[in-house]
């Protein structure tokens, strides 16, 4: 072999080695690279992006027909959708998924059946079941899909075709987990838009409606049961009116990439299915009230209620961490960012202050307060007053749709704060903390011990005549509260209309009401008449503003104070009477008379220490003065005892 | 946790003190009957009595309703609380009239005669018990201000619970003094 060849075949043999050691074959290796879907920079990344439909065809606004973009094909190219959808926001009807402290339910209201009761698909005590009221998910999504962000019963969970005669999942498309609904910070971002084509059955389209990148008309709800939104319509009904995406072009580069204005959830977006607002006598005016001291600090809500891909949210409660298996947000708690850690007592530890958290003193608070109330019993909701507050929400009242349904009358009654005794679920302590609650109203069959909801729809069909608003009332106005006439004849109907099934019973303002021999109602208790609670945590008030600060122990312990004496009224949708009132102490397992004689011992607090500091000066003499005397005894004896030896 | 070392620790004090008296009664009480010097002892005055009943009885009630639970592993609250709180003021002024009209009696001079009124043994009991009650007080009363958060309300609770202890056992230990002594009769 020439030297030339020699080193043609040395070099090629190099090349040869160095191309297998830069590049593995998988095959040898045994593995896959993974993708990285989101960088590793705080920075934001822009979200300039191709659209996709739900069949993953590329989305150009020039398409004719535009179909909407699906978030599913669209954003889960680089999220995972499937790991996204096991988030406490869509997870709900998954029977895998883990309940999580009880909290707000879905309320199903009806003023004119006399309803509202709180409904989950999650098993929390006190609620029931959507499908048990006759809310297959179809009917749950157009009732309630306003408040929702997707999935769920709209999508994964929307049963098998067939399941529900009324369904028109083929039309309506599915109602897909929108992320901008959250993620969104694009001004023209509309979430009105995602409640109204909701109502118009626009479930594909509901996303792009909202984003701010599209206008959607047209209305789904109106097209016959064969119309299909993928295919060009072959009626001019259809054409016309069915729903249709004009997609603002400007948004759009050369590429046909759309633009996103994508960032971390502001609170605004929240705050569209999370407010709150006091309603009734002395209740202050939006502009009156401050928001939690939290974002007036500058923090935003996604500081404290954090998530991973898999979006279960941190919801900021103790033992939360265990629950989930997720040490990492033990420290996102009351405790966990003001005081370091998540132990009965208020004494801060390493690692209090974070995001900048002041650290509490609590001066003069003794420990036991740290054993026997939650943070938020001192810090947070509206001050206690002699009655529990009414208050509106988002999810219950629709906030943010204005209109006639919404008064200071509006049902579902909701009454804050209520002060109950709950299991810390971190230790099975028992400690008092602040809720929210509401008493059922429903109409059931009573079999055994046992109420069965019986849907209000079933009721208003049998029932309507007796329970139509009166000729010549004004219908513009809210429609009254049913009286007990109208529930006897109501019950009456029930009872003839399936005579072998359990006794029709109507349950309201924490009673239970049957037909009596003599043509009157007989209230009872019973549990299916308790009130359904949750906690509240927001608005948090400014340390200032705590009960007690400064040394005012007399904001609970005093013989009228709100805390233990206040009232809470069984409100209901009836017109039954003044309704039961309930001190809040009956939800605390609290001992009236011991707390009024706990409270007057507080009258003679300035009294005791007085007398109390002046005798510990007295005897503190006297101790002074003969420890001075044995100390001279001490040195005459040590003198003698030296001279004698 | 914390909890849990103080009932062990009130435990041990209360019956290892117990065990001790009795101990002592039995190693020593027959020695002392045989041979115990005759002493003067001056009988309490009617004040003196009442000073004393109204002291003890409050003593008893404090030690009772804070030790029951403790000793239970539970910790003091509703009416055994509301009782504790309400015998506090009762052994405060108890206590000042103890010390004021004892504390003469109770002085260490520079010779104790034969004929000394109290033995030594007792006039340190009385000591302890004034300067453990003075300090349950102050605990008690500065836990009542603005002056300490909550590490110095923490320390303000162990100081009155251990305090509380040794004033127990010391009271224990004045119980049995005061069945040993002996008066002179006539």
């Amino acid at each position: 072999m020439t030297r030339s060849r020699g080193n043609l075949a040395l070099l090629a043999a190099f090349a040869v080695a160095l191309a297998a050691a830069a590049d593995p074959a998988p095959a040898e290796t045994g593995e896959e690279a993974e993708a990285v879907s989101e960088p590793a920079s705080r920075a934001t990344y822009v979200h300039r992006i191709p659209l996709y439909d739900t069949e993953e065809n590329k989305i150009t606004p020039d398409s004719d027909p535009a179909l909407p973009f699906s978030t599913r094909a669209t954003c889960g190219d680089c999220h995972d959708y499937e790991t996204i959808s096991g988030g406490w926001h869509f997870s709900a009807p998954d029977p895998e998924a883990a309940p999580g402290r009880p909290a707000q339910p879905w309320i199903w209201v009806s003023r004119k059946a006399g309803v509202q009761l709180p409904l989950s698909y999650r098993p929390w005590p006190g609620t029931y079941r959507p499908e048990a009221v006759g809310l297959t998910p179809w009917r749950f999504v157009l009732r309630f899909g306003r408040h929702m962000p997707g999935g769920g019963p709209g999508e994964k969970f929307a049963g098998e075709p067939g399941d529900d005669p009324d369904a028109r999942w083929p039309v309506s498309g599915k109602l897909e987990i929108d992320c901008l609904l959250c993620h969104g910070t694009d001004a023209a971002g509309d979430p009105i838009q995602w409640g109204l084509n909701i109502a118009e059955q626009n479930l594909m389209w509901a996303p792009a409606a909202t984003s701010g990148l599209a206008q959607v008309r047209g209305s789904a709800r109106e097209m016959p049961e064969t119309y299909d939104p993928y295919m060009e319509p072959n009626a001019e009904a259809a054409a016309k009116g069915g729903p249709r995406v004009l997609y603002d072009k400007t948004r759009f580069d050369d590429e046909q990439k759309g633009f996103f204005d994508v960032d971390k959830p502001l609170a605004s977006r929240c705050y569209f299915c999370h407010t709150n607002h006091p309603v009734g006598d002395g209740s202050p005016e939006k502009w009156e009230r401050d928001e939690d001291v939290h974002l007036a600090a500058g923090l935003a809500c996604a500081d404290c209620h954090r998530h991973g891909l898999d979006h279960k949210i941190s919801r900021g409660h103790e033992g939360e961490a265990d629950e989930c298996g997720r040490p990492a947000i033990a420290t996102l708690t009351c405790r966990g960012c003001h005081l370091g850690h998540n132990l009965p007592n208020g004494i801060p530890t390493e690692g209090a202050g974070r995001l900048g958290a002041p650290v509490p003193r609590h001066e003069g608070l003794p420990i036991v307060h740290f054993e026997k109330l939650s943070c938020t019993a001192c810090h947070s909701g509206p001050r206690p007053g002699q009655r529990a507050g009414r208050v509106q929400t988002s999810r219950a009242h629709a906030l943010e749709f204005a209109g006639e349904h919404r008064g200071d009358d509006a049902l579902p009654y909701i009454a804050q704060p209520v002060f109950v005794l709950q299991k810390n679920p971190r230790d099975g302590r028992e400690e008092i903390a602040p809720h929210r609650m509401m008493w059922p109203a429903f109409w059931g069959r009573l079999d055994g011990e046992a109420v069965t909801p019986i849907p209000p729809d079933e009721v208003l069909d049998v029932a309507e005549d007796i329970l139509e608003v009166e000729a010549g009332a004004d219908e513009s106005k809210v429609v009254p509260l049913i009286s007990r006439e109208q529930i006897f004849k109501t019950l009456a109907v029930l009872a003839a209309a399936d005579p072998k099934a359990g006794e029709p019973v109507y349950v309201c303002g924490g009673k239970l009401y049957r037909r009596g021999p003599d043509g009157n109602l007989i209230a009872s208790d019973h549990p299916a008449a308790a009130p359904y609670s949750w906690p509240l945590a927001h608005d948090v008030r400014p340390a200032a503003l705590a009960l007690g600060y400064g040394g005012e122990c007399t904001d609970c312990h005093s013989m009228d104070a709100p805390f233990f004496f206040g009232k809470v009224a069984a409100d209901g949708p009836a017109d039954l009477g003044e309704p039961v009132t309930v001190s809040m102490y009956e939800f605390q397992n609290q001992d009236p008379v011991a707390l009024v004689a706990w409270a007057l011992s507080f009258q003679f607090r300035p009294f005791l220490k007085v007398v109390g500091f002046v005798s510990a000066g007295v005897i503190a003499a006297i101790l002074i003065l003969y420890g001075f005397r044995a100390l001279a005894a001490l040195l005459k004896w040590a003198d003698r005892e030296g001279s004698q030896g | 946790m914390l909890e849990n070392t103080f009932q062990t620790l009130a435990i041990i004090g209360m019956a290892g003190t117990f065990l001790a008296v009795a101990m002592h009664f039995l190693v020593s009480g027959r020695k002392r009957r045989a041979g115990l010097p005759q002493v003067e002892a001056r009988r309490m005055g009617r004040w003196h009595r009442l000073v004393y009943a109204v002291t003890a009885l409050a003593f008893g009630t404090l030690a009772v309703t804070a030790f029951w639970p403790v000793l239970g592993g539970e910790s003091i609250s509703g009416w055994l609380l509301m009782l504790h709180v309400a015998a506090g003021p009762v052994f405060v002024l108890g206590l000042i009239g103890l010390a004021v009209l004892w504390a003469e009696r109770c002085r260490f001079a520079t010779r104790d005669a034969p004929a000394g009124q109290f033995a030594t043994a007792r006039k340190v009991v009385f000591w302890v018990l004034v300067a453990l009650g003075c300090v349950l007080m102050l605990t008690t009363m500065f836990s009542m201000t603005q002056m300490f958060g909550t590490p110095g309300q923490e320390f303000l609770l162990d100081v009155h619970r251990y305090a509380a202890l040794l004033i127990v056992m010391a009271g224990i230990v004045h119980v049995y003094l005061a069945g040993v002594a002996r008066r002179r009769p006539g």
